[in-house]
């Protein structure tokens, strides 16, 4: 055995002995949700688990404005068609299912109030430690992305549900549900990968205005901070 | 990228050996975390799934390890995981000087003792360069160093570590 086999067995027994009562304790450690999840991700598919944890920030908060970015694109298609006006005096939406995405497309009519005049929104019961970190704002459509010290995101998004408006969503490894927020019909999108965060789709007819909220939460968490989204400024 | 992804799990055999190594060691994992992040369960979990994230993608080495001592290994390498987070947030000194080090190897001191009584980041240079393998860059990297200090541990702890280990007649 070569002196550095011997240093390295020395090394082991010196951690064996400092970390005795851990290694000897068989009683469960409690452990977060968001822990158990994720253990339970490496353990279905550990390598694509480690591609995933691997992956670098810039690529999770890019992926949160893409989210945002998308839904402006699809509701660019409206503007085009659209007179410069919007108030939805019949709203519908029309839901297309595709095999790795569900696509939201609205067919609200145009009269009443200008496009640029959205009014604001915000989610008020905003989890510890998130921070605002971009806004991604367009003619009928608001996105603000918020993120925490752990580069987690929270994305708050609405646009008109106005003709040739849409908004995508990916269904690959998720369980969809339908919700209710704030007594308006939505669905809920849980992802079973703990490396991709679920979101929540509401229409508020009342309104006239689709909202999405996107983030790294449990079900129950993520509704919560759904109903908490209310009209803070209604002057635009 | 290629030389990471030939370290990764080659089949299921590795997949249920992890398995194995998850249901024997995860709690003593989390446990050993938190000795280093009492007030802080979220970061005590981020140094756990980084010691996963490390053992997968270098599966073949947990085999170099005898069976015996892998719960100490596993323990090593959550410890320094969660030393390279302190570190990230300089809530770890930089100054232990490597004289501490030498100190604690007096004549007297078992070689055991010895390592024990090192500085934390003395002792993790020696443990991620003799039982994790990492290169010289790794280590500096995790722990802050510069790459003349990671080198200088090494060569001075190996150095002083040696002498004693033939004294003893430490064998396996």
């Amino acid at each position: 055995m070569t002196n550095d086999e011997l240093l390295r067995n020395a090394l082991l027994d010196a951690a064996a002995a400092e970390f005795a009562a851990e290694l000897s304790d068989t009683s469960p450690a409690v452990a977060s949700a968001r822990l158990l999840r994720s253990m339970r991700a490496m353990l279905n598919d550990p390598n694509g688990w480690a591609r995933r944890r691997r992956r670098p920030v810039w690529q999770r908060l890019a992926r949160a404005a893409a989210m945002i970015l998308l839904a402006l694109s699809l509701s660019l298609g409206a503007l085009m068609a659209a007179s410069p006006t919007v108030r939805a005096s019949v709203v519908r939406w029309v839901t297309e299912w595709y095999e790795t995405h569900v696509l939201y497309r609205f067919s609200g009519a145009y009269e009443g109030e200008p496009l640029e005049s959205l009014p604001r929104y915000e989610i008020t019961a905003m989890p510890e430690g998130y921070e605002l970190y971009r806004i991604i704002e367009h003619v009928g459509s608001y996105g603000v992305i918020y993120t925490n010290e752990n580069d987690d995101f929270l994305v708050l998004d609405y646009q008109r549900m106005t003709q040739g408006a849409a908004h995508d969503i990916s269904t690959e490894n998720v369980v969809i549900s339908d919700v209710e927020i704030n007594g308006c019909p939505g669905r809920l999108f849980h992802s079973l990968d703990p490396e991709v965060s679920s979101g929540v789709i509401w229409f508020d007819e009342n309104s006239d205005l689709s909202f999405y909220v996107d983030g790294f939460f449990d079900d129950l968490e993520l509704l919560r901070i759904a109903e908490s989204v209310c009209l803070v400024d209604s002057t635009n | 990228m290629l030389t990471m992804l030939l370290f990764l799990l080659s089949d299921e055999q590795d997949r249920r050996a992890l398995f194995a190594l998850y249901a024997q060691y995860q709690n003593a994992m989390l446990r050993v975390a938190r000795r280093y992040f009492p007030d802080d369960p979220a970061s005590a979990e981020d140094a756990v799934q980084g010691a996963w994230l490390w053992v997968i993608e270098h599966f073949s080495k947990i085999f170099e390890i005898p069976c015996k001592k892998r719960g100490a290994y596993l323990t090593i390498i959550v410890k320094n995981n969660s030393l390279a987070l302190l570190r990230k947030r300089r809530e770890l000194p930089l100054d232990e000087s490597l004289s501490e080090g030498e100190a604690a190897l007096d004549d007297s001191a078992s070689v055991l003792d010895a390592i024990r009584a090192m500085p934390e980041t003395y002792r993790a240079v020696l443990e991620l360069r003799f039982v994790a393998g990492y290169t010289t860059r790794e280590i500096a990297a995790a722990l802050g160093l510069s790459e003349g200090a990671v080198n200088t541990r090494v060569s001075r702890g190996r150095a002083l570590l040696a002498e004693k280990l033939k004294k003893e007649g430490y064998t396996l």
